[in-house]
């Protein structure tokens, strides 16, 4: 994948102004997914900061494009927990090449092994990205075979720069409909789609389980759906709640 | 509160230009430890720090400097021009309405401060102030996250390039309206930073 050094910097330029049409988060991931090929890489993953409440990457991811065994398997078997790539974003404080890491437990290397062996994710580099706040959110980008040259690497940290910024900027955009739902209602709504029974809300509300299930049922008809998982899902979308 | 210094006024402010210089010192050449830039051990200054230099000074509540940035005309040899002009592709900017922004600073306790956002709004501030299009930097490539979620808007004019250790790039800081309105809210104002009684600016 050679390019010229002009070539490189293009191609980060022609991807942030992909990344700044982009109106919706999968316009966006498709916009990644795209610009990174441009290097040979075919997977990438960009997630917000590990925190106490939010270790598993299904609560953590932004932006993602990678096989669906590698996500089903790195989920169930929880990688996250030995992955070397995914601890080193916050103490990293500046974008690394997979192969730069030291891999010092057997669990880690073998976490690579089958990354790299079962879905070609033979290179790798990530880009950790600071806001206001410190350490943010990570994008890693992998392939069989990539041009991670100092000129590739550098495009793809400005690709990955502007893709947090595209992404920030649709998630701040306010609905054009008002609010549906009552104060009480999004209140309870939020317990719900954090995974608490009808039981835990009304305990956490000290109200009756039975006026916990009269709210979500009235939340679910101004949502207009039939589940509380549609509803959950629903919410989010109109961005009652957020989770 | 900041404040704009330039050869117009700067003899009403002896006492913050003194101090600035001072702050350099301890930012740069102690904590940051650029040694090549050590004269005198009180004041850091190069060969930028002429008449032609604006200075935006972030001060205290007591009046002090606390950290500032320095403004420089692109028409005239400048840092971008005569020492990293390999750090911009398709040649270096040079225009009457563009200056470069060097020594963007802020001494070490205010750094995660209100005082920061107010530096920050003080780019977009002065620009639209001066009647400029925009400022020429090389900034820490990954401060960049910090200052868009701040509301600026910039763009790379090079590919990142590591020195001392950390990645660099060359860039366009805007300067519009709508920018200014992006940061003043982020700070939750629309005050303007500079303090009261500046003295009317020549345009560029």
């Amino acid at each position: 994948m050679a390019s010229a050094k002009g070539g490189h910097l293009q191609i980060a330029l022609d991807a942030i102004e992909r990344f700044q049409s982009s109106e919706t988060i999968d316009g966006l991931n498709a916009a990644v997914s795209s610009s990174i090929a441009a290097f040979g890489y075919r997977y990438h993953c960009f997630a917000s900061a590990q925190t106490p409440q939010r270790r598993m990457l299904d609560q953590r991811k932004l932006l993602i494009s990678w096989p669906q065994d590698w996500y089903l398997q790195y989920g169930q078997c929880k990688f996250v927990e030995h992955d070397v790539v995914a601890s080193s974003f916050r103490t990293k404080v500046h974008s690394f090449r997979w192969s730069d890491l030291h891999y010092q437990t057997a669990a880690s290397r073998r976490v690579m092994q089958i990354a790299s062996d079962d879905f070609s994710m033979k290179k790798g580099f990530a880009v950790p990205v600071f806001g206001l706040n410190g350490y943010e959110a990570g994008l890693s980008v992998a392939g069989p075979d990539v041009d991670d040259s100092k000129e590739a690497n550098s495009a793809v940290e400005l690709m990955a720069i502007y893709a947090f910024n595209q992404l920030t900027k649709i998630k701040n955009r306010r609905p054009d409909a008002a609010s549906v739902l009552s104060p009480r209602e999004r209140e309870i709504m939020q317990w719900v789609a954090a995974g608490k029974t009808t039981w835990d809300i009304g305990a956490i509300l000290h109200i009756s389980s039975d006026t916990v299930n009269k709210t979500i049922g009235s939340a679910m008809r101004r949502l207009e759906v039939h589940t509380r998982a549609q509803a959950v899902s629903e919410a989010l979308r109109r961005r009652e709640i957020e989770i | 509160m900041i404040r704009v210094i330039d050869k117009t006024n700067f003899h009403r402010f002896p006492r913050t230009m003194d101090q600035l210089f001072r702050v350099r010192h301890a930012v740069f050449v102690e904590e940051k430890g650029w040694k090549e830039f050590e004269r005198d051990g009180i004041f850091e200054k190069d060969q930028y720090d002429t008449e032609d230099a604006i200075y935006v000074v972030a001060l205290d509540d007591q009046g002090d400097a606390i950290g500032c940035f320095r403004l420089y005309p692109t028409v005239l040899p400048h840092m971008i021009s005569e020492v990293f002009p390999n750090m911009v592709d398709g040649g270096v900017l040079c225009r009457p309405d563009v200056l470069e922004l060097t020594r963007f600073h802020l001494c070490k306790p205010k750094r995660h401060s209100s005082e920061y956002l107010e530096l920050l709004t003080a780019i977009p501030e002065v620009g639209l102030e001066l009647g400029l299009s925009g400022f020429t930097a090389i900034v820490r490539t990954l401060r960049i996250p910090v200052m868009q979620a701040a509301g600026l808007s910039i763009t790379p004019t090079g590919l990142p390039v590591t020195i001392d250790g950390e990645s660099h790039v060359s860039v366009l800081f805007e300067v519009s309206e709508n920018c200014l309105a992006r940061i003043n809210k982020t700070r939750g104002s629309t005050l303007s930073v500079f303090e009261h009684n500046l003295p009317r600016r020549v345009r560029a």
